[in-house]
């Protein structure tokens, strides 16, 4: 039998005013008609022009030099635009990332699909639009008929995924491709969008060809994978064997920085080591009661943080982990003073950093720092690399030039980058390089603590690990505290002594990282722990999952913010707001339902005194 | 120099379109009279040089105007005036229209006294736009007689609030890119973030428009002469020669407002020209 889509030799250039830059190179490969193939590769690897090319929307800079793209016999190259308009959106299907920017902002979503169904089989309005609107329902829309009419502004993420899907299988194509399909959506939402993705496919009995930089997708959704690199396919194997031993030196290493969490040796070193004298040293930071409310339009609010206490001591690094609107990163500004909280005291030292006016908070910058999430959007663009990095020691500590230049020279060798790297403006620099400099420039004054914002979510995976590696070893050997925010279960596993998570603004679970990443006891952790997808196709996920969005940070809910989510949830849950207790040593959590510490659960490591005074 | 110049990319940039060309070509030679054009001038440029309104010849190429001066040589010692007025009173302009622009902007979201404070500066702006801005001008020149200080000063004060809408444009944009809290956390005071890292960043448009509020204000100062309300005579200046010329146009000698009139378009088109290209230049986005 032929294969539903043939790629063979394409090459693709990009001819700039100066230079032809070669992006694709003789790409080949075959897909039947009901198999799930994963295509890997870092951003820059080419796979999303490999997919325009494929469907013949390549603008002009980008130009297919040789190749051909057969699909069921025919080829589409040179196919004139009429007769490919037929196919793209018929029989091949598509689904891009960010669903958000895909969607036509005026029109609603079921005129939208309306349009796709009635341009390929000519049909009344009324007629597409009731399909419309069975295909949101077959998506897990729920109220499906209400949300056609909607725009896409008033729907979440997550929600425009699954209209990018319904688009895409409107017409029962025989093959979808999809292009990160969870770019952009939280863990247990990329879950949901994920077995949907699987079950419509298979429903349609068509191929699947999954573009995603995450390999724990395409572990548990692809039956084959091929790996890009540098626009060329360098390895391809079925999901099973490519995991068990990648052939390539370059795909071992992208599934070594992958890996990572499950090994036993790293996250064992990390939780344990050195804990006894810190678990009596003084707490460096304290919060207590914070709450942080932003006015809305019509005087309603928005509670992003919802009366958060905890407590990081000297030299100890805590996560803060939650999805998107948990409020985490919130919580890192107003530590920084770069957003001032409504209610609620931060103690820093002891010293209550909130009664402190600007001028006076200003001589503790150097004590605390922060490392943000885009190393690009993080550095000023004019701004020599060494002197950002100079700059908190100019501004807050009395050094000499002389000393500025050599402490500079000697960060940047602790963080792994050459001192002439100091000349440079970050548009010279690579993601990964640029953060070390962040990193360089957090903990150029010895701060005392460190807050980290999703340091690591920006970057390709295999630059991710080197990155943790930095942070560990200079929270080793600093003994610096870190605060370090994350959505990133598996970096967090990796790095800190202490896991906080944090829903809707609420803190639901604190404790042991390795204790609470083994035995999560709220639902939520246990939902939002089940639903990361680790880069081995044999893990077995536990079935526990939330139903369901987040809801609105503007309307919470009464009671426990998950009672609209959770299998747990009883008649108290939607009216007693759960108080946050400690239900096993070491371990707070707000749950009604959870029973205080029994025999049941497994030993937890001892904490001697309790996190709060 | 000149093959560094020429190897370089705005020379690159500038070849493949004409406009630009013919915009660079004229802003130089504009420039260049301004330094050298008294001195190169053939004939006295405030005294008569032959008889009244002689037409051209080849001794007078555009003629002489009412008074017998030679009408190319205040035309080749205009830009002194010309492009004085506008150099000046578009840098004053540009400094006070920036500097207000990058405080109102990035003050927009903060603080209630910032917000109340950037506030106020663009609810000035409105009022100071909602004049025509010739009868502005007029007025400011009226009250305070004709003078070229005083012409830059109307020019200045006209040109303000667009400099400072630009930058605050711009302002607005970069004030929400992380490395302004970067800068924050790394013990910058809030202006001084505001002005040594958020200004260089925000800056781009407001020196394109340099160029192209150059090439307006020489017109505008023409407008102010040729009114009146400008330069006093016989100052070589282009509006005036017009303004001169204009009366003696009606009995047939056109050449004393024509010659000095087509400069003027082309210097105001040359100024525009280039900025436009230059703007097109400096967005890495456009080029390729």
């Amino acid at each position: 039998m032929t294969a539903l889509l043939e790629v063979e030799g394409l090459s693709v250039v990009y001819q700039g005013d100066r230079k032809t830059v070669p992006i694709l190179d003789s790409v080949s490969f075959k897909i039947d008609g009901s198999e799930t193939m994963g295509l890997v590769g870092e951003s820059g690897s080419g796979k999303s022009v490999l997919l325009a090319a494929i469907l013949g929307l390549l603008p002009a800079p980008w130009k297919i030099t040789a190749g051909s793209v057969r699909f069921d016999g025919q080829e589409l190259r040179g196919m004139s635009e009429a007769a490919l308009q037929k196919i793209r959106g018929g029989q091949l299907g598509l689904a891009l990332s960010n669903p958000r920017q895909h969607l036509n902002p005026i029109l609603s979503v079921g005129r939208q699909i309306a349009n796709v169904v009635r341009s390929h089989e000519p049909q009344p309005l009324d007629q597409a639009l009731a399909k419309a609107v069975d295909l949101l329902r077959a998506v897990g829309i729920p109220d499906p008929a209400g949300r056609a009419q909607a725009y896409p502004h008033e729907l979440s993420g997550g929600m425009c995924q699954r209209v990018i899907l319904a688009l895409a299988i409107a017409n029962a194509p025989r093959l979808l491709l999809v292009d990160e399909p969870t770019n952009g959506l939280d863990v247990t939402i990329s879950v949901q969008i994920l077995d949907l993705l699987r079950s419509s496919v298979r429903n349609l009995g068509s191929g699947l060809v999954i573009v995603s930089r995450d390999l724990g997708v395409v572990a548990h959704y692809c039956e084959r994978v091929s790996v890009m690199r540098a626009g060329r396919i360098i390895e391809e194997a079925p999901v099973r064997s490519f995991f068990a031993a990648p052939r390539e030196e370059y795909s071992q290493r992208l599934l070594r920085a992958s890996a990572a969490a499950r090994d036993a040796d790293l996250s064992g070193e990390a939780a344990t080591e050195g804990r006894e004298e810190e678990n009596r040293a003084a707490p460096v930071l304290e919060l207590v009661g914070l709450v942080k409310r932003f006015p809305v339009k019509g005087g309603r609010q928005l509670t992003a943080v919802n009366d958060v206490s905890f407590t990081i001591r000297r030299g100890e690094a805590v996560a803060l982990v939650g999805e998107s609107g948990s409020g985490k990163t919130t919580v890192g500004r107003c530590i920084l003073r770069l957003l001032k909280e409504s209610e609620g005291s931060i103690f820093f030292k002891g010293k209550d950093i909130t009664l402190l006016p600007q001028q006076q908070f200003r001589d503790l910058r150097s004590r605390i720092q922060m490392v943000f999430q885009d190393p690009f959007d993080s550095m000023d663009p004019r701004q020599r690399l060494g002197d950002a990095i100079a700059e908190p020691l100019r501004l807050t500590t009395t050094a000499s030039p002389a000393e500025r230049d050599k402490r500079v020279a000697e960060l940047l060798e602790l963080v792994g980058l050459s001192t002439a790297a100091g000349n440079l403006y970050p548009h010279q620099m690579s993601g990964g390089e640029l953060q070390r400099v962040g990193i360089a420039r957090a903990i150029a004054t010895n701060p005392d603590l460190v807050v980290f914002d999703e340091p690591t979510s920006a970057l390709d995976v295999s630059v991710r690990a080197d990155i943790l590696n930095l942070l560990r070893d200079l929270q080793r050997r600093l003994g610096i505290a870190y605060l370090f925010i994350s959505h990133d279960l598996t970096a967090v596993r990796r790095l800190c002594h202490r896991t906080a998570i944090l829903y809707l603004g609420k803190l639901v679970e604190i404790g042991e990282t390795e204790a609470l990443f083994e035995a999560p006891m709220h639902p939520y952790s246990r939902a939002l722990l089940s639903s990361v997808l680790y880069p081995n196709p044999d893990q077995v996920r536990s079935p526990f999952a939330l139903t369901g969005e987040i809801p609105s940070p503007i309307d919470l809910p009464s009671g426990c913010p998950l009672h609209t989510r959770c299998p747990m949830v009883t008649e108290p849950c939607r009216h007693v707001p759960p108080p946050l207790e400690e239900k096993t040593p070491g371990r707070r959590l707000a749950c009604l339902n959870v029973p205080a510490w029994s025999a049941l659960a497994a030993p937890a490591p001892a904490e001697p005194q309790p996190e709060l005074a | 120099m000149l093959r560094q110049f020429l190897d370089g990319d705005l020379w690159r940039f500038a070849r493949a379109r004409p406009g630009m060309l013919f915009g660079f070509v004229v802003v130089v030679a504009n420039l260049v009279l301004a330094l050298f054009g008294p001195l190169v001038a053939p004939y006295p440029t405030e005294a008569p040089a032959g008889a009244s309104l002689l037409p051209p010849s080849g001794q007078h190429w555009f003629g002489t105007d009412v008074s017998g001066i030679d009408v190319l040589s205040r035309m080749i010692a205009s830009p002194r005036i010309d492009l004085t007025i506008a150099l000046v009173s578009t840098a004053i302009a540009f400094t006070a229209g920036v500097g207000l622009g990058v405080i109102s902007g990035f003050f927009a979201q903060g603080e209630r006294t910032g917000r109340i404070f950037s506030a106020a500066i663009m609810r000035t702006a409105d009022i100071v736009q909602a004049f025509p801005m010739f009868v502005f001008a007029l007025a400011l020149v009226g009250l305070s007689g004709p003078s070229m200080t005083n012409v830059i000063v109307a020019l200045a004060f006209l040109n303000i609030p667009f400099f400072l809408r630009i930058t605050r444009g711009t302002v607005l944009q970069v004030r929400s890119r992380t490395f302004v809290e970067a800068a924050l956390c790394a013990g910058n005071t809030e202006l001084r973030a505001a002005f040594a890292h958020v200004m260089p960043n925000a800056i781009a448009p407001a020196l394109v428009h340099f160029s192209t509020t150059i090439g307006f204000s020489i017109l505008l100062t023409a407008g102010l002469s040729f009114v009146g309300a400008g330069v006093p005579p016989p100052t070589p200046e282009l509006g005036l020669m017009i303004q001169v010329g204009a009366q003696n146009m009606i009995t047939g000698h056109w050449w004393t407002a024509l010659f000095p009139g087509l400069m003027l378009a082309i210097s105001v088109l040359a100024f525009s020209l280039f900025g436009d290209h230059l703007r097109v230049f400096l967005d890495p986005t456009n080029r390729r």
